[in-house]
């Protein structure tokens, strides 16, 4: 990663989305993992 | 160089729900299959493998199919489990990222902060001397001019602060999810990361992953907000802004969903006995009305697994109650019609010989079957004096349980033949 004195804001919204995405992302792999677990248990 | 997960995630999820629905369509009819196959061997006491060769050799294929998709699913929560791994280690990536990034404006701000007290000190001095207190003008001007430097500064040193703040905030809500959400699979994901650093395992599925990420790169970008957010379903979507037709299908489809939910749940209900009777009419409206049985769609095909289950509950409870069991017949002979598009004559005959059959047991235990026998002797009961079941019990019976064929032309004229096998 480039080292820098100071992040702008706009910049740091952008990772925070990236975050965002990536859990939201995570959370539907679980729900999926949920969904094959309940249809095992049928 | 981040994966895109997204597009990963989509295609899995569309394979479930495609394995998922196959398995549903098989599984409703193998019941429905099944419940014929159980009473079949009950009453006929035919052994399982006669059953099979005679009457419903479907059920043991679509037996059979189920197990092979099963497994298929079983196979595939790997999959699941692979992608959920990467994904997890992405967002560990990200946060980790920010976490730096946020790191080094701290910095900038105590930086800043040493900037501002410095500042402090040197306007306090230039306050202090000589020049200043005798009223100097160049002095006096210089310290106007560290003083705004020192309110811009200083309103700089709280902005950044206040969005490091926030965003710290919002990070920590992710990681707290994130845990919440590994609570149950963190052992699966953590097996599978171990694993596949001692095998290549990895680096396979990351090629192919990768392979993916190449030719879905351009629409991973397309499928971003203009922030880098997950475009999501447009499902809180103002509804003004929506067209007429689009909003009358919106509607419909609430409307629909509604129905499906109330149906479920008043079929389970009418199942146990347990309806008010209100929830009877409701219940029984909805059977009458035609069109329900297309909007209900698979969840009515998967109440139809156990029709006559309900039926013969709602006759059990009404046994004494005349009017409602008029009504309860007359939602049967719209269902039996139904069931007649929906599974075609064929079935519609299976259904009506174990009716034949039984039928000494089954007057005994459903009135409303005896009551449409006896009205079919009375008055020739059949579809167009909608009554269809009387139609089948008293017009299929030969003899001692025989029956005949009720597919037969004259049966759908009304006029059945009785000597008719």
């Amino acid at each position: 990663m480039e080292e820098k004195e100071f992040y702008e804001k706009e910049e740091l919204e952008k990772d925070i989305a990236s975050v965002k995405e990536n859990a939201e992302l995570l959370k539907r792999c679980t729900t999926l993992l949920e969904k094959i677990e309940e249809f095992k248990k049928d | 160089m981040e994966m895109d997960y997204k597009k990963i995630l989509e295609d899995l999820e569309k394979k479930y729900e495609e394995f998922e629905t196959q398995y549903k369509e098989i599984e409703t009819d193998w019941i429905a299959d099944f419940e014929g196959t159980q009473d079949y061997h009950t009453y006929m006491s035919y052994t399982e493998d006669e059953v099979k060769k005679t009457m419903y050799p479907e059920w043991f294929e679509k037996e059979q199919q189920m197990k092979d998709l099963k497994k298929k699913i079983v196979a595939f929560e790997k999959d699941v489990i692979v992608a959920a791994s990467n994904v997890n280690k992405q967002l560990d990536e990200s946060i980790q990222k920010i976490e730096s990034k946020l790191k080094v404006n701290e910095d900038y701000i105590k930086g800043l902060n040493e900037k501002i007290e410095n500042q402090q000190q040197e306007i306090n001095t230039l306050k202090q001397s000589e020049a200043y207190i005798n009223g100097d003008e160049a002095t006096r001007l210089q310290v106007e001019e560290l003083e705004a430097e020192l309110v811009a500064k200083t309103y700089r040193r709280d902005t950044v602060a206040q969005d490091i703040f926030s965003m710290q905030e919002e990070l920590a809500i992710i990681k707290v999810k994130k845990e919440q959400l590994l609570e149950k699979y963190g052992e699966e994901l953590e097996a599978y990361d171990k694993a596949s650093k001692e095998t290549p395992d990895e680096k396979q599925l990351d090629e192919n992953e990768g392979k993916d990420e190449k030719d879905e790169k351009s629409k991973g970008k397309k499928e971003r907000t203009s922030n880098g957010g997950v475009v999501l379903p447009d499902a809180n979507s103002n509804p003004a802004e929506l067209s007429p037709e689009e909003k009358a299908k919106k509607e419909q489809e609430e409307k629909d969903k509604k129905l499906k939910e109330d149906f479920a749940d008043l079929s389970s209900k009418a199942k146990k006995g347990k309806l008010t009777d209100k929830e009877l009419d409701s219940f029984i409206d909805i059977l009458k009305d035609k069109d329900n049985y297309d909007k209900l769609g698979l969840s009515m095909g998967l109440i139809f697994n156990k029709p006559r289950g309900i039926f013969k509950a709602l006759n059990k409870k009404y046994k004494d109650d005349e009017t409602k069991l008029a009504s309860i017949n007359e939602a049967y002979s719209i269902y039996e019609e139904k069931f007649f598009e929906k599974h075609g004559k064929e079935k519609l005959e299976k259904l009506s010989k174990f009716f034949v059959i039984d039928e000494v047991e089954h007057e005994k235990k459903t009135p409303i079957l005896r009551a449409a026998a006896e009205e079919h002797e009375g008055a020739g009961g059949n579809r167009e004096n909608n009554n269809p079941l009387g139609a089948e019990l008293a017009g299929g019976v030969v003899g001692d349980g025989e029956y005949v064929d009720i597919s037969s032309s004259s049966r759908k004229k009304g006029e059945l033949d009785r000597g008719e096998k």
